[in-house]
């Protein structure tokens, strides 16, 4: 008895004093401005990081363009070039023109598909059925 | 006489045992309780400070890796429509200096695959641009090395051709159009 009332009474004024330190601590804690949290930032530059990562798969039309003109002999004329994605990993290009004669543009059809590489050329029947001033259109598949 | 005086003694004794006993037993669950409290609260302090240290550290990450964080910040079109209206003027700019006649639209849309993001969205471009074939494919590999997070959905050049090769003027002299369209992802906040 005569031990413990003396030591309550030390523990709660120790008590007390150790409030009366910590309190202006915490307020200026709580008070603290710093700006937004750690993990908000860091939540920011992941969405940034998924959305490069979402654009990264692109394909570069002018390389694909390229490869249809440096494959075009002098029988064919160009008039119409286009590119658009099917899917992730897919992209068509359209190629219209004109052809001098029918050896001119069987000769592009196979230089797109065994010189240039392109997954496919499709060319409809009917572009064969004139000899010369051949208006064409192909169909190119590029899959990456 | 003796004994009634020996029994208040034996009584008196007693209440102060019992007294005593009281008081032990009342301050002892005081101590109890108090040392319990003051447990809890050190214990709090410990688990607040750790997570404190573990923001500080993480804070500290985070100031060190600024710069990497803005060139990152770079790669996107700026929070804001001023950001918006300078991006556009740039592209703008860019078809003037390669004597192309341009005409576009844009407007905003969400970026696929972070529909609910607040930190992305995209800007979707349809540009129509006219000029001559060097002019045309320079805008267009240009478009395509912008420093910026952009995706070419489709491009479409054409010429017009009357058919008849014979009477074809140069092919470099002829006048190409272009459609772009592209989106850029932009910052929201």
């Amino acid at each position: 008895m005569a031990y413990i009332i003396p030591y309550y009474i030390f523990v709660v004024k120790n008590d007390l004093l150790v409030t009366r330190q910590f309190k202006p601590v915490v307020n200026v804690e709580n008070k603290e401005d710093i700006g937004p949290s750690a993990s908000q930032i860091i939540s920011q530059t992941l969405d940034q990081m998924k959305a490069i990562e979402l654009y990264n798969a692109n394909f570069i039309p002018s390389i694909y363009f390229n490869k249809i003109i440096s494959n075009k002999n002098d029988d064919i004329r160009l008039t119409k070039l286009s590119f658009n994605v099917l899917t992730k990993n897919q992209a068509q290009f359209i190629v219209s023109g004109i052809s001098r004669n029918r050896e001119g543009l069987v000769a592009f059809i196979e230089d797109l598909k065994f010189k240039a590489g392109f997954t496919s050329v499709e060319s409809p029947v009917s572009d064969f059925a004139n000899e010369s001033n051949i208006s064409f259109t192909l169909n190119i598949k590029q899959t990456i | 006489m003796k004994l009634n005086y020996s029994k208040r003694i034996l009584v008196l004794v007693i209440i102060m045992f019992v007294g005593v006993i009281t008081l032990n037993v009342t301050f002892s669950n005081l101590l109890l309780h108090k040392i319990s409290d003051i447990n809890d609260r050190v214990s709090q302090l410990d688990i607040s400070s750790q997570e404190r240290e573990k923001e500080l550290g993480l804070r500290e990450g985070i100031i060190s890796s600024k710069a990497e964080r803005e060139k990152l910040a770079g790669y996107f079109v700026g929070e804001g429509n001023v950001e918006t209206v300078e991006f556009t003027k740039y592209l703008e700019d860019l078809a003037l200096k390669n004597n192309l006649t341009q005409s576009k639209s844009l407007n905003y849309e969400p970026v696929s695959g972070l529909e609910s993001s607040s930190v992305v969205s995209a800007i979707r471009f349809r540009f129509t641009i006219m000029g001559k074939w060097t002019n045309i494919f320079t805008f267009l590999q240009l478009i395509e090395n912008l420093p910026k997070v952009l995706s070419l959905d489709s491009v479409s050049l054409s010429t017009s051709l009357d058919g008849d090769l014979a009477k074809e003027i140069r092919p470099e002299a002829r006048i190409w159009q272009a459609d772009l369209d592209f989106t850029v992802v932009k910052l929201k906040i």
